[in-house]
């Protein structure tokens, strides 16, 4: 029995049993003999260049019905969840805007406050003086389109 | 290697007549895998439930209070008077303080706190919650701490830019009354809790409370509201608006205040109505206080009485308006009618009264009211007769609330007949043994100055909540208590008491005016004596023909008489109510001459007729003395100009009277002087007068008829 190192010398020329050399035919599909060896192996190049693969129209459909199934189950899923987070979007969206809406609200009545502070009379007095603007005298006063009917005009005397 | 390859082939051979295996046992390891999630998951959410669901709630659920605003309460014609406002509290955990002497530094500091103070605070909260942990027991406390409540947005804007992540901030609704004093006695005041214990504020707190509502509401881990849910509805509160005017206000409450403060009164009352409608324009009430600030000890003790409501005193000769109408509704007794004054004497049974002032001979009823003898008022109250009188007196409302929505009105009092002396009928003829508030004297006077109706004084005008629509106050139904022509009968014997009478300071420039003088002495209480102290009133209206409005005004504790202190303070007050009323004028615009002699109004009410009058005559002439023009408020800093100050440049105004419109423009154009024309035809009427100085670019603005 041939040893693995008389098995894998390379750099001997191939012996056939007899002892002769060994040389490779073009075109054969013999491999060089083992040394010391009856036996002959044969390499077959398959080319499968012009191998196609055979049509499954079953296995096909099966792939395309499990990857709706997948995808009908995702959106099934998605469909499920969805709602409760658009829900708590909202949720946060409207809260956010109730409290804009109540920082607005309260802004507005800080500014009514302030109006009226402004408009104050106390104020208005205090600024009619800075103006030097005074009450009126009487005779100062005319009431020209008084809404009040003028039942008690009972005279004016204009010639004074 | 044969056997190795012989094995691989062994194998390949064998998985290709059994191709499941392997997958089985994927599927078994993912059946495997799937029972033990399932089984946590039965765990979780069907075995733990209870457990992780009250986690939840606690963690994620919360029962929110929603404060319903308090309502607002506005003037007549919408100016705010009272409303509130959210404002800022600071509040912290001391346990979360890294270094509370700094906090305590720096919201000292921001807050105008004490430092000291909130710092032994802040050391009791942490000391107070170690010894807990040391007795294992719950602490005392929650570790909330307030540091300061309702601070001032310019406090909380700076203490915001520190951003202090220790420091909490909440929102509390503070009231604010944004003119001060103004109307505060009517308007009222509200606890640190916003509930009213004073005024309106206390009188409607229900309503302008409202009612706080619940919300439950889903947080995310952070806090984050995700969704909420309305349990209970908050019911915001009411906004009231009132019949006060504001202006009106402020010159009852300016006038007031001057004469009070010259003539030392140690109280007083102005009460400005519609005599129609029975709306109360304004209401004043001295001293005053500002609600913005708690009470203090430097505010006098009556400060926030209400004194037209709540304080009742023996008006004096001002109830002889009662004792005429009733003479004139129950007798034979006209304006005309003579009455024996008795020289100033009349004896009633064992008695002898004396009148106040130098007597009278015979008076005519209309001159008994206005020289306002007491004699002839006694001789008219017996010509009445108690039961009229007394009969009277309940029609003209007194004796009873009004019903006006204040709290602690007083009713003031009358006797029943059966509780009445030999000498009540002449006492209560002039106005004692009797007591009244300045708004039953206005509700009275009203009486005689619209035709005879009683017609109850009115506060609301209308009442909306936010959203709602507005609800307008029901009047109540006027009840008749005088004959038209008997109200039109007084109201010109009551202008002759201001153009003859104890009430000459009264008279008004451009409008008629009428009314009564009541100077009723005071008792002291200590001394079971009538003193030389007088509650000085004016009670009256104007114009006489058709009256715009009524004004009572009470001055308590006074030296003078009330055509003195009370009379000059219904002029200047009307003067200007009419014309912010623009009520038209019905007499030429003459300014009246000043009361020359105080004595002109002395119109005392003997109230203890047992006492002759000497001591009266023993007083020391009063000085001859004029109210000083009333003063702007000491925070206000400024002097009001008399007209003569009144900076002026430019021409005279021309006179365009009798001139046609044409004539009338070429003459302004002439001149120079802008000119507005109202109407057509002749130049009828002119502002400001022919000859007034005009201010640079000041128009005249001529009415043609």
């Amino acid at each position: 029995m041939a040893t693995r190192a008389i098995s894998f010398k390379r750099a001997d020329q191939p012996v056939a049993a007899g002892g002769e050399t060994w040389t490779s035919e073009p075109g054969s599909n013999k491999l060089r003999p083992l040394p010391s060896e009856d036996v002959y192996f044969f390499i077959k190049k398959i080319d499968n260049s012009r191998v196609v693969r055979e049509a499954d129209p079953a296995g096909h459909r099966r792939a395309v019905q499990a990857g709706l199934k997948g995808f009908a189950v995702a959106g099934l899923l998605i469909l499920l969840l969805m709602p409760r987070a658009l829900e708590m979007v909202a949720g946060y969206r409207i809260h956010s805007l109730s409290a804009d809406h109540e920082r607005l609200v309260n802004q507005k009545s800080a500014l009514a406050l302030e109006e009226a502070q402004l408009e104050s009379p106390q104020r208005l007095q205090v600024l009619a003086g800075q103006l030097r603007l005074v009450n009126p005298d009487p005779k100062h006063v005319v009431m020209l389109n008084s809404a009040k009917p003028d039942s008690a005009l009972a005279m004016m005397n204009v010639g004074r | 290697m044969l056997a190795w390859g012989r094995r691989a082939k062994d194998e390949r051979v064998r998985e290709r007549a059994h191709p499941g295996a392997r997958l089985f046992v994927l599927w078994a390891g993912a059946l495997l895998w799937a029972i033990v999630v399932l089984c946590r998951l039965v765990q979780l959410q069907v075995v733990s439930h209870k457990t992780y669901k009250e986690q939840a709630d606690h963690q994620q659920n919360h029962i929110l209070r929603v404060d319903a605003p308090r309502g607002s309460v506005f003037d007549r014609d919408g100016h705010v008077l009272a409303m509130s406002v959210p404002a800022d509290s600071v509040a912290l955990d001391p346990l979360l303080v890294p270094d509370r002497g700094l906090a305590a530094s720096i919201l000292a500091r921001a807050l105008g706190v004490d430092r000291e103070e909130l710092l032994a605070r802040m050391d009791a909260a942490v000391e107070e919650h170690r010894l807990a942990l040391e007795q294992k027991r719950k602490p005392k406390g929650t570790g909330f701490l307030w540091v300061k409540r309702k601070i001032a947005p310019g406090e909380a804007e700076a203490l915001r830019s520190l951003k202090l992540d220790w420091v909490e901030f909440r929102k509390e609704p503070h009231r604010y009354y944004p003119d001060g004093p103004l109307a505060s006695h009517v308007v009222g005041t509200v606890d640190f809790q916003e509930r009213g214990n004073l005024g309106l504020e206390q009188k409607l707190d229900r309503d302008l409370n409202g009612r706080a509502g619940k919300v439950s509401m889903l947080t995310d881990v952070v806090g984050r509201p995700i969704e909420s849910t309305v349990s209970a509805e908050a019911e915001p509160g009411e906004s009231i608006t009132l019949s006060i005017d504001e202006s009106i206000q402020f010159v009852a409450e300016r006038e007031l205040r001057a004469a009070c403060e010259f003539y030392h009164a140690s109280s007083g009352s102005t009460v400005v109505m519609d005599p129609h409608t029975g709306e109360i324009l304004a209401m004043a009430s001295y001293p005053v206080f500002d609600p913005n600030q708690p009470p203090s000890p430097e505010e006098p003790s009556t400060a926030r009485f209400d004194h037209p409501v709540s304080v009742a005193f023996e008006p004096g000769s001002v109830f002889k308006i009662v004792t005429v109408s009733a003479a004139l509704e129950t007798t034979s007794l006209k304006p005309e009618t003579p009455i024996n004054c008795g020289n100033g004497t009349i004896r009633l049974g064992s008695r002898v009264i004396h009148e106040a002032h130098h007597g009278y001979g015979t008076l005519a009823v209309a001159d008994v009211l206005a020289k306002s003898s007491n004699i002839g008022a006694i001789q008219i109250g017996l010509k009445v007769g108690e039961k009229n009188l007394l009969d009277y007196v309940h029609k003209f409302g007194f004796g009873k609330t009004t019903g006006i929505p204040l709290p602690a009105e007083s009713s003031g009092m009358i006797r029943d007949l059966k509780h009445w002396g030999k000498t009540s009928i002449a006492s209560v003829s002039m106005g004692h043994e009797v007591s009244a508030t300045a708004l039953q004297l206005a509700q009275a006077c009203s009486v005689i100055a619209n035709g005879g109706v009683l017609v109850r004084p009115r506060l609301i005008l209308k009442r909306q909540r936010p959203g709602g629509k507005v609800e307008n106050e029901a009047a109540p139904a006027p009840e008749r208590v005088l004959k038209p022509e008997t109200a039109i009968t007084m109201r010109q014997m009551m202008e002759g008491v201001v153009l003859r009478g104890t009430g000459k300071a009264a008279r008004l420039a451009g409008y008629t005016s009428g009314g009564k003088t009541g100077s009723a002495q005071i008792f002291d209480l200590q001394t079971k004596h009538y003193t030389h102290m007088y509650n000085g009133s004016f009670v009256g209206f104007a114009p006489v023909t058709n009256p715009a409005v009524v004004i009572a005004v009470t001055l308590n504790g006074v030296h003078m008489f009330g055509g003195v202190v009370a009379a000059p303070v219904f002029k200047n007050v009307a003067t200007e109510t009419l014309r912010l009323l623009a009520v038209p004028k019905d007499i030429p615009e003459v300014e009246p001459p000043p009361l020359a002699n105080p004595e002109e109004a002395n119109d005392v009410a003997i109230a203890d007729m047992s006492t002759p009058p000497e001591d009266l005559e023993q007083l020391p002439p009063p000085p001859v003395v004029r109210p000083a023009p009333a003063k702007v408020p000491a925070a206000a800093v400024a002097v009001v100009a008399s007209p003569s100050a009144v900076m002026v440049t430019g021409p005279a105004a021309p006179s365009f009277e009798g001139k046609t419109v044409r004539a009338v423009i070429e003459q302004s154009l002439a001149m120079g002087v802008p000119v507005e024309v109202v109407g057509s035809g002749i130049a009828r009427q002119q502002a400001p007068p022919a000859g007034s100085p005009l201010n640079p670019g000041e128009k005249v603005k001529v009415l043609f008829r």
